[in-house]
């Protein structure tokens, strides 16, 4: 078998595994609070057939008869299946995208309350938000870093490498905040809140969404691009005392052709790596994001069902939607690292 | 396999030598000590907070979202300060009236005033008269009510902002508008108006708009008829200010520098407990690794592989909502989940060090597998696990941030977290308030700055090879 | 005859290579360098001996065996009287180790950065409880210190070894190995690491202590002629193997296996101040894998001479001339292998062949 499929196919088996796991705790925990649900609900609507039941029945024939609704009440939820089973349930409809109905009757705007099609109905916002954002701080940092590798010990290397320090310290909402403070409320350029989305149609309609989309973009791309930059920067300089980039320098190859050409081939695998997972990483701060920005996604999404709704099913389903994204996305950045490193080895180092 | 005390302190010694050359790193570590020091005061610079930060009895003295302190250096204009007035200024025994006098020099006048009267009286009612007469001789009756009394005692409280102080403001500026535009049919209504100005506001057109504070003495006049005493311990006048403490306080009265101190102690709490934690598991879990080998080695990393594909957001998300918003249930998962990647690297370099030949050096010389531990391996790897952890902290307490800002902050204790949420469910974005957003948030950014500058700083002392860069 | 220290019979290490998870799973044999293969050899008290051999042919590995560092495969070795293969308990192997010392070739990774001079040199009396007070091991210390002319102490004692220089470095080395006064010592390759300048100054040193403190060695080294200079015995191994040994002169002057031979041929006489001349080892091919030795002789992919027979039975010790010089040859004494090799050497048919450096310092210093 070659490497390169050992390798492809043991990632993927962790990653089968990691969603397996978080799956599990997320039914074992579903299955906890609705079974304490249902038994809320149980008992208001005993009391309510209790207060229905005819005034003449003997004390014995009516505690008789409810006791006989409850247990029927308690059959329909189902709250004597063993807990196992009910986890095994719950699981496998996650597993399978049975992912339930709102509590909520707003739907949050979507056309039904399934939490499939809610989801279908903000994860899109996010996507477009965070690639678009992904995208710009990974060509600018690492064309950044490049740069700054190239002067590096000058001024502005410096700068750059405190710049990224400063800014991977920061919580990117807590950024977002303040720029909502600068540039929507004391400058008053852009609309303090994304939602509601515009409802135009046509050219209006991109416009009103790329305004609503300029901060909440700003903010991630200011936020993670100096880090990246400068990790950039260290991993290319570091690559440029090996020996052989030594003796290509030696050799009188001019200064750009040594980064572009040699260096990049072997720091490309880490960079790109890296970049990808410091990405997936940041996803929660990106949601958190959302919410600073009213940017209608799944974090806006999230909140709204923490906050006032309590939905659980929705939050259940977002969780789980997070983690195979996140699942999914961990594994092709591993997939790429070995496609762009072939030396990359599975199992223990071979001691020859 | 004793590790001698003396050979530990000359170490730290030496490597505290060359970490006072770092100089990112010693700013990064003033910080730390002087958040240590803010938290191990807390009971004393910031007593009753923690557990009374939702209870509004608790803020009531205090004005709403007043600006720090120091905004008037700072920014443009000056601010009214706090003015808590237990005693009153004049008694006139003929007419039992009572008079507090307050000098307005301030651009930003009072953003309201506070009335308490008690007292005791004979009859079954009395009558009660509040006004407020201006530098410029107008004079605005905010009550004029009838006072039943209970048990020969009463106790009245009036406000600028009750709908009856707001409607008299409104009034009183609606009335001036009206003197420089007869015509206007359509005056500003009451939402639109900055009326907690407008009784301190130049008659001028721009009373309802854009009011202009009016300097100047200004006198309150409480007049009761019909009393026998005032009360003086319930009778008593606030002037709200628009500037209040260190850090200002919040659209409910929270007095955000103690909440601040509070924040602090539970960052470095919840923090030091995962990094130390992480630090602990990870370097057994490391070191075991790296020291065993072969199939032990193979089984371990293999579980490391894959508890670190495991998304944590996610995770705290859930048990944080199905268990409890609770800081231990956050602190719990990072326990469980935060050590995986510096076992990682511990790991690694474990197997270095373990390659080297001064290790084998250490067997035949006759030192025990326990001896090479804990005189060769963990004397590196400590330091260097003590750098990574440092880094975690940040972390932990960003997600904290993070998590209470999704609805998910505990509710017994004060975090700056928890600070930040409430400004963000309050739009203090929006309404300008910036040292809610600010304050808070420089905490968090304070942590992060001074644990990562001292984990590089001490990373560059305990790896040589990273400092000639 | 004196009495032998060290009795190795049949001694036999394999080394296992660590398989893959998936390697494991679908059960592919493990694969085995044979490292030590079966070797024979005594070393007689105060009799120091040498073992010289290409890079990776075992010689560091028979040193650990001795050390106990690894453990042995199968076969016996016997240090003074004691089986060491069944040298279990902690307390008697702590204690064998005592008497039993090692050199190793790089003097940069042997001693602990973080450790200063004094504490490198009281590590192994800690270790054995020597000493019962600090004054008492300062003492030692100091004294070590002057036996390897590190003087005076004081100057050196609060040094990290990244303060000292390599030889100084490697004397700090000796200085550990002496403060336990052992009776054998193992020097693996002491000079190869160092300056060339000053590794007639550490052998001198070495030789002087056998004078001094009748200490045995075990000299394990690339470099054949530095071995007549303090060895009174040599082996000569190829592939795990020890292909030839006996006293140092006789082997020297009148090899009997051909691999000697052509080490030799490509020695120039011991001249101290060019050891530095890029050596050859003017034969053909590769050396093959410690996991895959040749059957028969394992030389013979190698050897000019090598006949039928040789592919298929395996050489035993032969005795052709001296008392105690053995070859594991077919032909051994048979043939007059000097002018041959020289002549192969000459007409040069072996130019367009790979052609192997023996030597890592050369390798280094290209
Ligand atoms: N721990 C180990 N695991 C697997 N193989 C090993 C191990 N140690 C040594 N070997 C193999 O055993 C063989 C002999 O190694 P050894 O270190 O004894 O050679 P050497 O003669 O000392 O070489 P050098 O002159 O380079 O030091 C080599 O093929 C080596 O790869
Ligand atoms: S036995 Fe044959 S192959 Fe081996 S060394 Fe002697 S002649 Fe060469
Ligand atoms: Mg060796």
């Amino acid at each position: 078998m070659p490497a390169s499929l050992k390798y492809f196919i043991l990632r993927s088996i962790n990653a089968v595994i990691v969603l397996f796991i978080v799956v599990l705790i997320i039914a074992f925990l579903y299955s906890d609070m609705a079974d304490r649900m249902a038994e809320g609900r149980i008992a208001d609507e005993v009391r309510a057939y209790a207060g229905g039941l005819p005034t003449e029945l003997t004390q014995e024939q009516r505690s008789q008869l409810i006791r006989e609704e409850r247990a029927r009440l308690e059959e329909i939820h189902g709250l004597h299946d063993p807990f196992y089973e009910k986890v095994f349930r719950r699981t496998w409809d996650t597993f399978t995208f049975r992912l339930g109905e709102s509590n909520s009757r707003t739907y949050y705007g979507a056309s039904d309350a399934r939490v499939t099609t809610i989801i279908q109905h903000y994860l899109p916002r996010t996507i477009l938000l965070f690639t678009t954002a992904a995208v710009i701080s990974i060509l600018l940092g690492i064309g950044m870093g490049l740069k700054a590798a190239q002067v590096a010990g000058t001024k502005v290397d410096k700068a750059l490498s405190i710049f990224g320090i400063l800014t991977a310290s920061l919580p990117m909402w807590w950024v977002g905040m303040l720029v909502i403070l600068i540039f929507a409320f004391s400058l008053g350029w852009f609309p303090a809140a994304s939602y509601p989305f515009p409802t135009e149609t046509g050219y209006e309609y991109y416009k009103g969404v790329l305004i609503r989309m300029a901060m909440p973009l700003a903010t991630i791309v200011f936020v993670s691009v100096g880090g990246r930059a400068w990790a950039t920067r260290n991993m290319v300089t570091s690559i440029l005392q090996d020996d052989y980039i030594m003796a290509a320098r030696a050799k009188g190859i001019p200064e750009r052709k040594v980064i572009y050409g040699h260096t990049l081939k072997t720091a490309a695998p880490p960079i790109v790596t890296s970049a990808i997972l410091s990405f997936l990483l940041s996803i929660g701060g990106a949601m958190i994001t959302e919410v600073i920005f009213n940017w209608p996604g799944m974090g806006y999404l999230l909140r709204t069902a923490i906050f006032a709704e309590s939905d659980m099913p929705v939050i259940m389903g977002i969780v789980y939607i997070t983690t195979l994204l996140w699942v999914v996305g961990y594994l092709l950045a591993d997939m790429l690292y070995g496609f762009l490193d072939p030396r990359v080895e599975v199992g223990a180092e071979k001691k020859v | 396999m004793s590790i001698r005390i003396d050979d530990i302190k000359e170490r730290a010694l030496s490597m505290m030598k060359e970490f006072k050359g770092q100089r990112m790193g010693m700013i990064g570590f003033s910080i730390i000590i002087f958040l240590l020091a803010i938290s191990l005061l807390s009971p004393w610079l910031a007593p009753d907070t923690d557990g009374q930060w939702a209870n509004p009895g608790r803020w009531e003295d205090n004005p709403r979202s007043a600006a720090p302190n120091w905004a008037d250096y700072i920014l443009p204009g000056t601010r009214a300060p706090h003015d808590i007035r237990e005693d009153y200024d004049e008694l006139d025994r003929t007419f039992m009236t009572i008079k507090y006098v307050y000098e307005n020099e301030y651009d930003y006048p009072p953003s309201d005033i506070t009335v308490f009267v008690s007292g005791t009286s004979s009859e079954s009612r009395i009558r009660l008269y509040i006004d407020l007469i201006r530098p410029d001789g107008e004079n605005i009756l905010f009550v004029d009510e009838s006072v039943s009394i209970t048990n020969g005692t009463f106790s009245y409280r009036f406000s600028l902002r009750s709908s009856a102080g707001r409607d008299r403001s409104y009034d009183f500026g609606l009335n001036a508008h009206r003197d420089f535009f007869p015509d206007d049919l359509t005056p500003p209504d009451r939402e639109s108006v900055n009326i907690q100005m407008v009784p301190f506001a130049k008659l001028n057109e721009n009373i309802l708009l854009d009011p202009e504070s009016l300097k100047g003495t200004y006198t309150l006049e409480v007049e009761a008829v019909g009393i026998d005493e005032y009360d003086d311990e319930g009778t008593r006048v606030l002037f709200r200010g628009m500037k209040y403490g260190l850090m200002g306080t919040d659209s409910n009265r929270k007095n955000l520098a103690l909440g601040w101190v509070h924040g602090a102690k539970y960052a470095l709490i919840i923090g030091g407990i995962v990094s130390l934690s992480s630090i602990s598991i990870a370097l057994l879990y490391g070191m075991t690794s790296a020291y065993y080998g072969g199939w032990v080695d193979e089984i371990m990393q293999r579980a490391n592989e894959i508890l670190l594909g495991i998304p944590i957001f996610p995770i705290l998300v859930i048990t944080m909502y199905a268990i409890g918003r609770s800081i231990w249930i956050l602190v719990l998962i990072y326990v469980i989940l935060g050590w995986r990647g510096l076992a990682k690297i511990i790991r690694a370099r474990g197997i270095q060090i373990r390659q080297d030949t001064y290790v084998e050096a250490a067997q035949s010389l006759g030192s025990s597998g326990g001896r090479v531990i804990t005189r060769h391996m963990i004397p590196q790897l400590l330091p260097y696990a003590i750098a990574e952890g440092a880094l975690m902290i940040p972390m932990v307490v960003i997600a904290e941030a993070g998590l209470s800002v999704l609805g998910l902050a505990d509710p017994t204790v004060v975090t700056w977290g928890r600070m930040l949420s409430e400004a963000n469910q309050y739009h203090a974005t929006i309404s300008g308030l910036w040292w809610w957003i600010l304050l808070p948030g420089l905490g968090l950014t304070l942590l992060g700055f001074g644990f990562i500058t001292t984990g590089m700083a001490l990373e560059r002392v305990v790896n040589p090879k990273m400092r000639q860069r | 005859m004196p009495k032998s220290i060290v009795k190795a019979r049949n001694l036999k290490k394999e080394f296992i290579i660590v398989q893959s998870f998936i390697d494991k799973i679908q059960r592919k044999p493990p694969l085995k360098v044979r490292a030590v293969d079966g070797i024979d050899f005594d070393i007689y008290d105060k009799k120091s001996m040498a073992l010289v051999g290409e890079s990776g042919c075992g010689k560091t590995t028979v040193g650990k065996l001795i050390m106990k560092l690894i453990d042995t495969t199968s076969g016996k070795l016997e240090v003074k009287g004691h089986n060491i293969t069944k040298l279990d308990d902690p307390r008697k192997l702590k204690a064998y180790r005592r008497t039993a010392q090692m050199i190793y070739q790089d003097p940069f990774s042997s001693l602990d950065p973080r450790f200063k001079v004094f504490d490198i040199l009281e590590e192994p009396l800690l270790i054995h409880g020597i000493g019962s007070s600090m004054k008492e091991r300062r003492k030692m210390i100091d004294k070590a210190l002057e036996e390897v002319r590190l003087t005076p102490p004081e100057e050196f004692i609060d040094r990290y070894p990244h303060m000292l220089s390599g030889g100084q470095r490697q004397r700090i080395a000796i200085a550990r190995c002496l403060i336990l006064n052992p009776d054998f010592i193992v020097a693996d390759e002491p000079v190869s690491m160092l300056d060339v300048s000053v590794r007639a100054e550490v052998l001198n040193l070495m030789k002087d202590l056998i004078d001094k403190i009748d200490l045995t060695y075990l000299y394990i080294t690339h470099d054949i002629s530095t071995t007549r200079f303090f060895t009174d015995h040599i082996g000569v191994m190829y592939l795990g193997d020890i292909v030839e040994q006996g006293p140092t002169g006789q082997v020297l002057d009148n090899p009997l296996h051909p691999y000697t031979q052509a080490l030799l041929t490509a020695v120039p006489e011991p001249e101290p101040d060019r050891l530095d001349r890029i050596k050859e080892i003017p034969i053909k091919g590769e050396i093959p894998s410690g996991t895959n030795v040749p059957g028969g002789c394992r030389f013979h992919t190698r050897c000019p001479y090598a006949k039928v027979i040789c592919k298929k039975k395996v050489p035993k010790n032969k005795q052709p001339g001296k008392q105690g010089h053995l070859a594991k040859c077919h032909f051994a004494g048979e043939i007059e292998f000097k002018v041959k090799v020289k002549k192969l050497a000459d007409d040069g048919k072996v130019a367009g062949e790979e052609i192997i450096k023996f030597s890592k310092i050369t390798e280094s210093e290209e």
